[in-house]
């Protein structure tokens, strides 16, 4: 809890103004995860907040520190495969699809998951 | 039940009082964990092994604490743990660093609670637990619900993958409880943890990486599990509509006006054609006839049945123990507690409310906390005790102390809220609407403020929101018995003391004096008369009497306004207090307190201002 106040403004829509996502979302290398020759060519990566509702996406890299450490205990690791259903207004928080059950994340934390589209089946 | 039947042989001896006996207690190879992932039934399970109640409900997180109870089979007896539910024993949160503590001291045997339909996810804790190489039992939970969902586990495969029983059950139906037990008791009978049967997936007690964890699983799912595609049900449908923005708004909604309306017509009714009637048809009779065996007048007199009002008993007015004490808890106020957590006990078990988390984040971020809070704001509503206990699901100590406040300052209980309903009801609506509307503005505002002040940070929300499950009927209303009782249990000797406790003050002219005193306060701050400083004072004890201590003033509806909506804020009662000590500490509880005290005065003050702008 060494951390500065989170003094979140809504005008000041900057991801990394935001020290609560602010050393996750810096510290996404895609450096920490070997990338996969395939994944590397599979296209376009962006947060997960940006995806269109009813995607299905894969995961690329998540954010570092406990944010990342919750998502993955919930089973939300690189390379899995999740379907976004919504993200809320207001920077409100994405809902998303993983296998078969409903998984909620903040808006920053939807903003700090790296994805990649994957071909519909 | 088979597990109660055998404990007789020890009770006494080795089993303390289930409920109070403290874990340090109890030597390891006594014990017997119940672990899990959040929301997989380890409570439900935990109630059908040892016949204690524990809550359940359909989110993650209920059992924050744990429950401990006994469980025997053969010649011994052992206490079962129900561990607070976990993703992980690398803890992300409190109840993780509970279990991760819990196992880590070790026990004779561990029953691992997997839910079938999310294996993969659940054999991440699985697998921690066998790493430390405590002996293992899995209970396959929720094969009903896995085979719905077209995904069917081979329990005898996945027995074979990891090295331990495998028994497949149904908690909330019984199916497989006696198995578990069978299959428990030849564990515990193995003498210490011997090597078990060499699986890959059981090596010595090293601790593997996470990496290595997910490689194991993914090989293991791929021998055990099978998904076989098939439609999408209404539930599913029904459960992406929830999450949508526009659909899920409008659910949203059209719950909690559903709620609202469902508690107030519940209440109401059981007020109108019960309780009431009953109160007047049955106990009246009888306390006139006491009250004339005691000669309508003495101390005795007003102690019990209170002062007449025009000769008769007043059940709101006359304030004796058995005429106000006994009507405003039991007619006044236990309707509206009963109305209130049939809905929310359908609410929980149903799984709607992480749900409504999802449409609370956007707003509860601004205010330090995440969507999850609004789960122990809810049950606030109904008592400020269980609200308080459930902040705990929330991660770090300053979305907890935020929490926490804003529970006590802005959220009225059940038992305030049916009083000030009855009240200021009578007055007309808007006199009803104005505290609910100050009560949720200071909310906002207080938390707020307490996030831009508060050093520190609060984590976003991730949360796994649980499938929609049809509540069993029997389970609701065991859940909604063990609520009433508790309320009744803690409630009736303070209300029945609070109102013995204010006569013999005002007798002894006790709270004439501290009215006195705090006159100017009052007075000048809140433009109330002197008198209304005793209600205000006594709301410690409860709340609910306080209110009705306002009856008999004679205030204007807006001086009742201002003291409701100061009652509301300032002290918690009394039970409050001693739960927001236990669970912010001394220096915090101080903080807390001070607060609450200021925004309080502030608000009430305000709303005194306004009233006297506006005009009377």
């Amino acid at each position: 809890m060494g951390r500065q106040s989170s003094n979140f403004n809504p005008e000041q829509e900057n991801l990394f103004r935001r020290t609560d996502s602010e050393e996750e979302a810096l510290s996404n290398p895609a450096a920490s995860e070997p990338p996969h020759p395939r994944q590397e060519a599979g296209g376009l990566r962006c947060p997960l907040r940006d995806v269109p509702n009813g995607r299905r996406v894969r995961v690329v890299s998540l954010p570092r520190g406990e944010s990342g450490a919750r998502l993955e205990a919930l089973g939300i690791r690189p390379g899995k495969i999740v379907t976004k259903l919504s993200g809320m207004p207001f920077s409100g928080p994405v809902a998303l699809e993983l296998d078969g059950r409903q998984i909620a994340v903040g808006h920053g934390v939807s903003r700090a998951i790296l994805v990649e589209e994957v071909p519909e089946p | 039940m088979k597990a109660e039947a055998g404990c007789r042989a020890c009770r006494g001896s080795c089993c303390g009082n289930p409920l109070v006996a403290e874990l340090r207690g109890i030597p390891c190879n006594r014990r017997i964990l119940l672990v899990g992932n959040p929301n997989v039934g380890k409570s439900v399970l935990f109630t059908r092994l040892t016949g204690v109640h524990a809550i359940s409900s359909n989110y993650p997180g209920t059992t924050v604490g744990f429950s401990e109870g006994r469980l025997a089979f053969g010649n011994s007896c052992f206490h079962l743990i129900d561990v607070p539910g976990a993703y992980t024993l690398d803890p992300t949160n409190e109840a993780e660093d509970v279990a991760r503590r819990i196992v880590d001291e070790g026990a004779e045997a561990v029953i691992v609670v997997l839910d079938s339909t999310a294996l993969e996810r659940n054999l991440y804790l699985a697998l921690q637990v066998l790493e430390r190489g405590l002996p293992v039992v899995v209970a396959l939970n929720m094969v009903d619900e896995a085979r719905h969902k077209g995904i069917a586990v081979d329990a005898s495969a996945l027995a074979e993958a990891l090295g331990v029983p495998v028994v497949p059950t149904v908690a909330v139906t019984g199916q497989g409880i006696n198995e578990l037990v069978r299959a428990l008791e030849e564990r515990t009978r193995r003498a210490a943890p011997e090597a078990h049967s060499p699986a890959e997936t059981t090596p010595p007690a090293t601790l593997r990486s996470a990496e290595e964890r997910w490689l194991v699983i993914g090989s293991v799912i791929q021998r055990v599990q099978r998904v076989t595609h098939r439609h999408h049900t209404w539930r599913d449908k029904l459960e992406d509509a929830s999450v949508d923005r526009i659909w899920g708004g409008l659910i949203a909604l059209a719950v909690i006006l559903g709620s609202y309306s469902a508690i107030r017509l519940l209440g109401e009714g059981l007020i109108d054609h019960l309780l009431d009637p009953l109160a007047n048809r049955l106990l009246l009779p009888l306390l006139e006839k006491l009250s004339a065996a005691l000669g309508g007048e003495g101390l005795l007199h007003h102690i019990l049945i209170g002062r007449l009002v025009d000769g008769a008993i007043d059940f709101e007015q006359s304030f004796g123990m058995l005429t106000t004490g006994l009507y405003v808890e039991f007619v006044m106020v236990l309707p509206y507690v009963t109305a209130f957590y049939t809905v929310l006990s359908f609410l929980e078990d149903f799984g709607y409310l992480p749900r409504l988390a999802v449409f609370f984040d956007a707003l509860l971020h601004r205010l330090g906390l995440h969507g999850f809070a609004i789960i122990p704001t809810l049950l606030g509503l109904g008592c400020n005790v269980p609200g308080i206990l459930a902040t705990r699901v929330l991660e770090s100590p300053r979305e907890r102390f935020i929490a926490a406040t804003l529970i006590s300052v802005a959220v009225p209980c059940a038992g305030l809220q049916a009083m000030a309903v009855g009240v200021l009801g009578d007055l007309g609506g808007r006199y009803v609407l104005i505290p609910y509307a100050v009560l949720a503005v200071s909310w906002v505002i207080l938390g707020r403020i307490l996030h831009l002040v508060l050093p520190g940070y609060s984590p976003e929300l991730i949360v796994e929101i649980p499938p929609y499950r049809l509540p069993s009927p029997s389970g609701l209303l065991l859940k909604l018995w063990f609520r009433i009782k508790g309320f009744l249990l803690e409630a009736t000797p303070l209300v029945l003391g609070g109102v013995l406790l204010v006569n013999l003050l005002t007798m002894a002219g006790i709270v004439q004096a501290a009215a006195r005193l705090t006159a100017p306060l009052f007075q000048g701050v809140l433009g109330l008369p002197p008198e209304a400083a005793g209600p205000l004072l006594l709301g410690i004890l409860r709340k609910d009497v306080a209110v009705g201590m306002l009856v008999p003033l004679g205030l204007s509806p807006q001086q009742l306004v201002v003291a409701v909506v100061t009652l509301a804020m300032t002290f918690p009662c009394i039970a409050t207090f001693i739960v927001l000590w236990r669970e912010l500490g001394g220096r915090r509880l101080a903080a807390s307190m001070g607060i609450m005290f200021f925004t309080a005065f502030a608000a009430g003050g305000l709303l005194h201002a306004l009233f006297s702008l506006v005009g009377r």
